[in-house]
């Protein structure tokens, strides 16, 4: 009789100690979550809704409420127009480009190219190069003045204003995918090692041509890398500001007007209303994207895995 | 079953966590609402004094009393022992009659050449009469540029005596002597005073021989009541080394700081042997005693002049290391001074004590929690009696009739703030420490309110202008300056009332940030619209609404003679054009060579920049014909902006105008003299034109003293009683202090009376000379022109620098012939375009 008693003491003695060791546990886990969760509420969540309800204001000093008035405004504010128009621009050329030529680089450094390995280093400088830097060789080179245009002159060719001009999208084109490059040509690469060799020697000896051999191996793998090259791009379009600002100032030929460029005169003209439901809308903008970016990737990494 | 306990308690856990995160993120977002809801808060909070916060009471104490026609100038404070020693100079003038009777006043005259004797009835040369008539305004260079010599005499003579003041450490005046020929002998000028270990006083004395003007320097030793004690100590310097501050340390060193071929400092024994010397073209030649060490100071020209204080290291004959003082100073013009417990700073908001070897300095007292009136136009000294007791010495001068006053202030810290409760109204801007108009009317304003205390809140104190080496580094500096005000007044945080230009008002307008003063001029039965000038409000006024108001103002624009330009007040640039294809072959139209090509175009956009820029439709019409023919015209009248500006490219425009070789100067009329000089250089009559416009717009007012009110204040009535203050009667006779013309017709009447009958009204002030060389009063044609010309301004020159920014940047490539008029006309509209959309 005493048997079942000492059991279910013991039972009992083990589910409070289950208890206890659950309870520290979950003490543990908050203890060590608190501080990245306060950080996050205190930076993040704080932050974005003051964003969200300075948008809905009427005026930093007239607190009314006026609903998606600023919205209204901002959407149909023409700079705006063209600056949205000029970023998606941009993006749309810069990001395949980006991500195409970085993919195509790291193919040929993948090879047993002779010199790969300083090819590699000279295709990763531009990122240690700093922005002050970058922005003093692009003025050198394509001011109106500059030493591309004394070459052309060289050759009988006038003058091309490059910054101040349409073929100021090319110029910024070619900063970015210079300075971008290197980077997402090491992820590749760092990609391309991770494809099983086996597989690629199995489909050798099928008979696979090294097309073939890319498009139905490699690429395969290197999905969830083009994936993350990809979103890095975009956001990395989207910091192009910055040596657009510093080349070109407050308000650049228009062609070079970006979503920042409108963020960042609303901010200095003190027009935070029109600031902040720019950024919301712009936010709004970018989750749509990443969004379906994300559902693509989803569907793609199903496929591979089937 | 224990499974699934174990599964069941793991859920519960998991419940849980998740509970108290979403219970969390509830409470982080409601926190997040709460803190929004502070944010840009729909009005500013009143502040009140409280009674323990800092105030100085101020008593006017026993001085010096300056006579008709005497000028009084402290020329040392200096502590000697347990008091404070002042040496005041007072210069008496007789009063100066020129050849054709009229009494020149005496003001102005410098006194620090003076000797301790009178220099009676001396015969000066006569130069032509137009520079005797110049030397009445009280230029005393004038009568060495001599040309042509009469024998008339003019009398200028002049009497200069030295007084010794000493006050006690609570301010009492204690003794006044007056140090005389008697003691200093003849033609002798007390340079420097100092205070003797033995508690006596060491005067440095220059005195000059008056044929050949050399001068011999003396240390003469005085005591408390002005009494010589011994003979004085000659001193002679090989190097024709003429010193002009003396300091006395604890061992009887005597330290000199003057100047040679380059400032200099000599450092002598008590027997007047020289110990060493030292120079240094850095060298300032302000001299400091901190704690038994004496210290001379520079502004070093090898780093960005950048002021420095060298320890005189007497024991091992040279200077010590350069301490770096610059960001104590701030670069600003803070004075510094010795007390008798070490060193401080006289600035533009205060007194600060000095430490030197922390690099730091801590607030003695704030001029804002003081209540005695500071006329920033003349001087303040001060002296330290200790922690809570200062004596201020400030000067004030008068523009219209050329006197001075000479006050001394004793300001006491009280133990508690007698303002206590009452509500703090803050007025803001750049410099405004600096406003002598300003700080009298919040001293009067102060003295008088109950329930409020106006006090100054200047966005460039503090500001350390030492860093800035270029005028970019400048122009950041006072960018940071408006931006932080801008910030400031958005925030809800700024101050109640606006004062001075910054170029800011159109946007604080377009943001609702101020109060429309129609409304409360409306409700204000003391202030009638009609007793001003019209033409004031026609500036001011946007849509209707009176957002910001002038108390004063000038004219700017060209002037030429009717017969040449015509009978007009504003022309296109095809009839500007056409004028100047008919001026006879040696007469130019505009002096070129003194404005460049960018300075012409700043200069025609500050009047009709709004003709290109549309802003209600978002629109810029730079890339037209209109616009290019500015830039043309800009091209062809003004100078290479490549060519270097060193002043040598300078003409003078009266000049070539009176010698018929230019046909329009610039003009810049600050009062109806002003006016009439301007016709008297020609002498015929005059159109007074603006510049070149499609739409022929007339000469530009310029307001610098602008006032708003913030619609975030919660005492605007108050703010308007302030403002108001500025346009009473008296305060607009005074505005002729600021070279302005006042907006109260009264007072703008009073100074055409001036004009007319300027015999009747000081001849000082109003007499300028014609270019023929006669005295000619306003006569009453000129008034009803000068009249007309004032209630017909109808443009304010204003300045959009983001515009302005982007035209400058692009023009230079057209005016150095790299792009086309057209190429560049349609990049500006380009950029410009995006702006205006983006402001829409």
């Amino acid at each position: 009789m005493a048997e079942p008693s000492v059991r279910t003491t013991t039972s009992k003695a083990r589910k409070k100690g289950a208890r206890i060791r659950k309870r520290k546990e979950w003490l543990v886990f908050t203890g060590y979550l608190t501080p990245s969760f306060a950080g996050v509420l205190l930076f993040f969540f704080l932050p974005l809704l003051m964003v969200l309800y300075s948008s809905m204001q009427k005026s930093a000093t007239n607190t009314t409420f006026v609903g998606m008035e600023n919205y209204a405004r901002v959407l149909g504010n023409k700079a705006f127009q063209l600056a949205a128009q000029n970023t998606l621009l941009f993006s749309a050329m810069a990001v395949p480009l980006a991500v195409l030529l970085a993919l195509v680089l790291a193919l040929i450094l993948n090879t047993k190219l002779p010199g790969r390995s300083f090819f590699r280093s000279a295709l990763l400088n531009p990122m240690m190069v700093p922005v002050a830097s970058v922005v003093l060789i692009w003025q050198v080179v394509f001011s109106f003045n500059g030493s591309l245009n004394s070459f052309l002159g060289g050759f009988g060719l006038d003058k091309i204003d490059w910054m101040k001009s349409d073929w100021s999208r090319l110029v910024i084109l070619l900063l970015f995918l210079w300075k971008n490059l290197g980077y997402n040509m090491v992820l590749f690469l760092s990609a391309l090692n991770n494809v099983p060799a086996e597989l690629h020697d199995s489909a050798k000896m099928d008979g696979a041509g090294s097309v073939r051999r890319f498009f139905s191996v490699s690429l395969v793998y290197l999905y969830p890398t083009i994936f993350f090259v990809s979103i890095m791009s975009l956001i990395s379009s989207f910091k192009i500001f910055r040596e657009v600002y510093l080349l070109t100032g407050a308000y650049p030929f228009d062609a070079l007007y970006l979503l920042q460029h409108f963020m960042n005169n609303a901010f200095q003209a003190l027009d935070y209303q029109k600031l902040s439901s720019s950024a919301i809308i712009m936010c709004v903008a970018m989750i749509i994207i990443v969004g379906v970016m994300f559902l693509l990737e989803n569907r793609l990494g199903r496929e591979v895995e089937e | 079953m224990a499974l699934h306990a174990k599964a069941n308690t793991s859920q519960g856990l998991r419940r849980n966590l998740l509970r108290g995160m979403s219970v969390g993120l509830c409470a982080a977002m409601a926190a997040s609402a709460g803190a929004c809801s502070n944010f840009g808060g729909s009005g500013k909070a009143r502040e009140t004094i409280s009674s323990d916060e800092p105030y100085f009471s101020s008593k006017e104490l026993d001085f010096y009393k300056a006579g008709e026609n005497e000028d009084s100038y402290v020329m040392s404070m200096t502590p000697c022992g347990d008091k404070i020693a002042i040496i005041l100079n007072v210069t008496h003038y007789d009063q100066t009659i020129l050849k054709d009777g009229t009494i020149a006043a005496a003001g102005g005259a410098v006194a620090e050449t003076a000797a301790a004797v009178t220099v009676a009835k001396e015969t000066v040369k006569e130069t032509e009469a137009t520079e005797s008539t110049e030397a009445t305004a009280g230029d005393d260079t004038a009568a060495t540029d001599e040309t042509e010599t009469t024998s008339d005499p003019i009398d200028t003579g002049y009497s200069s005596k030295f007084l010794l003041l000493l006050y006690d450490k609570d301010g009492k005046l204690t003794s006044q002597n007056e140090i005389g020929s008697d003691i200093l002998g003849d033609n002798a000028n007390i340079l420097s005073v100092n205070a003797k270990p033995d508690g006596n006083l060491a005067m440095l004395v220059a005195k000059y021989d008056p044929t050949t003007y050399a001068q011999e320097n003396f240390i003469y030793t005085v005591d408390e009541s002005g009494k010589k004690i011994g003979d004085p100590t000659s001193f002679t310097f090989e190097d024709n080394f003429y010193p002009s501050s003396m300091l006395i340390d604890d061992q009887g060193y005597i330290y000199l700081s003057g100047y040679a071929d380059k400032a200099e400092v000599i450092v002598l024994d008590d027997t007047g042997k020289t110990v060493f010397k030292e120079s240094g073209d850095s060298l300032s030649g302000q001299m400091y005693r901190i704690d038994g060490k004496v210290y001379v100071d520079s502004y070093d020209a090898a780093d960005n002049y950048k002021y420095k204080l060298f320890e005189i290291d007497v024991a091992n004959k040279k200077l010590g290391d350069a301490i770096d003082a610059s960001s104590i100073q701030g670069g600003n013009g803070g004075q510094f001074f010795s007390g008798s417990d070490g060193l401080y700073m006289n600035s533009s908001d205060g007194v600060y004590k000095v430490d030197l070897e922390k690099g730091e300095k801590s607030e003695l007292v704030l001029w804002k929690d003081c209540d005695f009136f500071q006329d920033t136009s003349g001087s303040n000294q001060v002296a330290v009696l200790s922690d809570s007791k200062l004596i201020v010495i400030t000067t004030s001068y008068s523009m219209t009739d050329g006197t001075s006053e000479t006050k001394a202030i004793l300001l006491s810290k009280e133990d508690k703030n007698p303002n206590a409760g009452k509500t703090v109204i803050t007025i803001g801007g750049i410099s405004l420490s600096y406003d002598s108009a300003l700080q009298k009317q919040l001293y009067n304003f102060n003295k008088a309110s109950s329930d409020y205390r106006i006090e100054i809140k200047d966005y460039s104190a503090g500001v350390d202008y030492s860093t800035a080496t270029t005028p970019e580094d400048y122009n950041k500096i006072y960018s940071d300056m408006i931006k932080k005000m801008n910030l400031d007044i958005v925030s809800g945080e700024g101050p109640d009332i606006l004062y001075g230009n910054y170029g800011s008002y159109d946007l604080y307008e377009a943001k609702g940030l101020l109060v429309d003063m129609n409304d409360l001029i409306a409700k204000d039965k003391d202030f009638k619209k009609d007793d001003f000038l019209s033409s004031m409000f026609t500036v001011c006024e946007t849509d209707g609404h009176l957002y910001k108001i002038g108390t004063s103002f000038n004219i700017t624009g060209l002037v030429g003679a009717s017969s040449i330009i015509g009978d007009r007040t504003g022309w296109t640039f095809d009839e500007f054009d056409q004028v100047a294809q008919s001026l006879p072959t040696d007469m130019a139209p505009i002096a070129q060579s003194n404005y460049t090509q960018s300075n012409l175009l700043q200069s025609i956009l500050g009047t009709s920049i709004d003709e290109f820029i549309d802003q209600k439709n978002g629109k810029a019409d730079f890339d037209s014909d209109s616009f290019r023919k500015i830039l043309n015209f800009c091209k062809t009248y003004g100078r290479d902006d490549d060519i270097a500006d060193d002043g040598s490219n300078y003409v003078d425009e009266q000049e070539l105008i009176r010698n018929k070789e230019l046909a329009l100067m610039s003009c810049y009329i600050s009062d109806p003299s002003g006016y009439h000089q301007l016709l008297s250089v020609f002498g015929e009559p005059v159109s007074i034109v603006g510049y070149p416009s499609a739409d022929k717009r007339g000469p530009s007012c310029n307001i610098n003293s602008i006032f708003a009110i913030s619609s975030s204040s919660a005492d605007v009535d108050t703010c308007w009683s302030f403002i108001k203050s500025f346009f009473t009667e008296e305060a607009q006779d005074d505005v002729l202090n600021n070279w302005m013309i006042p907006v109260r017709k009264s007072s703008f009447e009073k100074q055409i009376d001036k004009a007319l009958h300027p015999d009747e009204n000081n001849g000082n002030v109003v007499y300028y000379y014609n270019g023929d060389g006669t005295n000619t009063p306003m006569t009453e044609e000129e008034a009803d022109a000068y009249r007309t010309l004032v209630n017909s301004l109808t443009t304010m020159t204003v300045a959009d620098p983001e515009i302005q920014a982007i035209i400058d940047e692009e023009v230079p490539a057209f005016f150095n012939d790299q792009k086309t008029d057209s190429a560049v006309s349609a990049l500006i509209q380009n950029r410009v375009e995006t702006l205006i959309k983006e402001r829409a």
